[in-house]
């Protein structure tokens, strides 16, 4: 009795055991990628920035005065699905203005999501739209009163909303490596508590080389040639 | 021999559990974390269009009924002189139409919603040269309602929007541009002593994700196990998200 309750206790776990197993890898050691589903993308590079000309409550006015602004960008990227992902933005200013009221800091971190047109082609063309959050700073900023006063105002940093539209395309054309360019629209204000308020608006183009990760791995994930 | 039988005997078990687990789908303790991007369109006082950022996390009690826990940011301006800011941090019950259609992606979800906010706003005159009376903040209670619907992406991923009149119990704040002898603008902001209502319109933006199921099925939709993933509405059972 005790020796057929082991056998089939043996038999039992062997088959979940088995039911748990990921399947395995192709004959020739490699993974099969049929799809984009699972997979990590990493990106870092530098973004010039160029402002669109913003409307400030009643004035035009822009953060970056129509200079370009340059960004160190990264991105991490999550395709749930082949045509939905999940991401998340960094940008940190790097080329400040040190001149009066020239832009002194304006970093920023969004996170959104993307739909994807590729049709299990190497060419993956997108849409998208990320929100979040910037911290911008000017320098000093000379404010007139009416009557002819001046004053080098030292406008405080501050935190404000910020949203973005997006447009790009990655080109999958290696195992470890993809090729990207993209380009965003983002929008908001630089509206510190005392001081002026300026338009945040410009396009960002970010183009250059990223890293693929293929996470919770399935038979399925990696697209042959990659 | 006895003790290899147990623990070969509680093995079989985990196992099984784990596998029902794995196949658990009925909606009930879904915990679902999200980021939020608020506009608000108008207010009583007329105030300028408003944008927002902020965070929420879900609670799902049963197939009709979810819950929103939520924080947001919100920057206005007052013309050009001066800004509004708005913390919220709230909660509502939202309810779904008892129906038990099949799981589609990209298919919306509409829902109801109801709840309750507490409220910090702060306003600021701008202008340097003018900050007497430039600056004034009120904690206030606050009721909301409204109609919504998700757009789910995936079985765990869904996209939201939201559209609420969220309605604040609390001391009124007299805020008004005026204009200097000079010409010059500005804000002049004012704490009241009577209390008033003061709304304003909500449209919220967010995307959810789901990190955890809190609790196993019961019940009537089929209990641990029997309702099987149906990412093509083929399966009556499945419930969707």
């Amino acid at each position: 009795m005790r020796k057929s309750i082991f056998l089939l206790s043996a038999i039992f776990s062997v088959s979940f055991l088995n039911a748990q197993t990921t399947p395995p890898p192709a004959e020739d050691n490699t993974f099969q990628m049929t799809t984009l589903e699972g997979l990590l993308r990493l990106q870092a590079t530098i973004t010039p920035a160029w402002s669109v000309s913003g409307k400030s409550g009643d004035q035009s006015a822009s953060v970056s005065s129509g200079r370009t602004n340059i960004y160190i960008h990264g991105t991490a990227e999550y395709y749930w699905r082949d045509h939905f992902s999940t991401r998340a933005d960094l940008f940190y200013f790097v080329n400040k203005n040190n001149v009066d009221g020239g832009l002194k800091h304006n970093h920023s971190v969004q996170v959104g999501a993307s739909y994807h047109f590729n049709k299990k082609m190497t060419i993956d063309p997108f849409i998208g739209v990320t929100t979040g959050l910037s911290v911008e700073q000017i320098y000093p900023v000379t404010m007139s009163r009416g009557d002819g006063v001046t004053w080098l105002y030292p406008a405080p940093a501050h935190i404000d909303p910020i949203w973005a539209p997006r447009v790009g395309v990655n080109f999958f054309g290696q195992h470890i490596f993809h090729f990207f360019v993209e380009a965003e629209y983002l929008m908001g204000s630089y509206r510190p508590p005392v001081g002026p308020t300026l338009s945040l608006n410009e396009i960002r183009v970010s183009a250059g080389l990223g890293f693929n990760f293929v996470l919770f791995h399935k038979e399925t994930t990696v697209r042959p040639g990659i | 021999m006895k003790r290899l039988l147990i623990i070969m005997l509680l093995a079989v078990g985990i196992s099984a559990q784990a596998q029902n687990r794995k196949q658990n789908r009925n909606v009930g303790g879904r915990l679902t974390l999200g980021v939020r991007s608020t506009v608000s369109l108008f207010s009583d006082d007329g105030g300028n269009k408003g944008m927002g950022a902020g965070g929420q996390f879900r609670l799902r009690f049963y197939d009709f009924m979810n819950s929103e826990w939520f924080g947001d940011y919100i920057m206005t301006s007052i013309g050009t002189v001066g800004t509004r800011t708005d913390y919220h941090v709230g909660w509502s019950v939202m309810f779904y139409a008892p129906s038990k259609k099949g799981f589609k992606m990209y298919r919306p979800k509409p829902y109801l919603l109801v709840g309750h906010c507490f409220d910090y706003t702060s306003f600021h005159g701008t202008n340097p040269f003018y900050q007497s009376y430039a600056s004034a903040s009120r904690w206030s209670s606050a009721v909301q309602g409204g109609l919504g619907f998700h757009i789910p992406f995936t079985e765990k991923v869904d996209l939201s929007v939201s559209g609420q009149y969220m309605m604040h119990l609390g001391k009124e704040v007299l805020a008004e541009e005026r204009t200097a002898g000079n010409g010059d603008k500005f804000l002049h902001a004012e704490l009241q002593d009577n209390a008033g209502l003061d709304g304003h319109l909500l449209v919220s933006f967010s995307l959810n994700v789901q990190i955890a199921d809190l609790w196993r099925d019961h019940g009537k939709h089929g209990g641990a196990g029997t309702a099987a993933p149906d990412p093509d509405g083929q399966n009556p059972n499945y419930i969707q998200q």
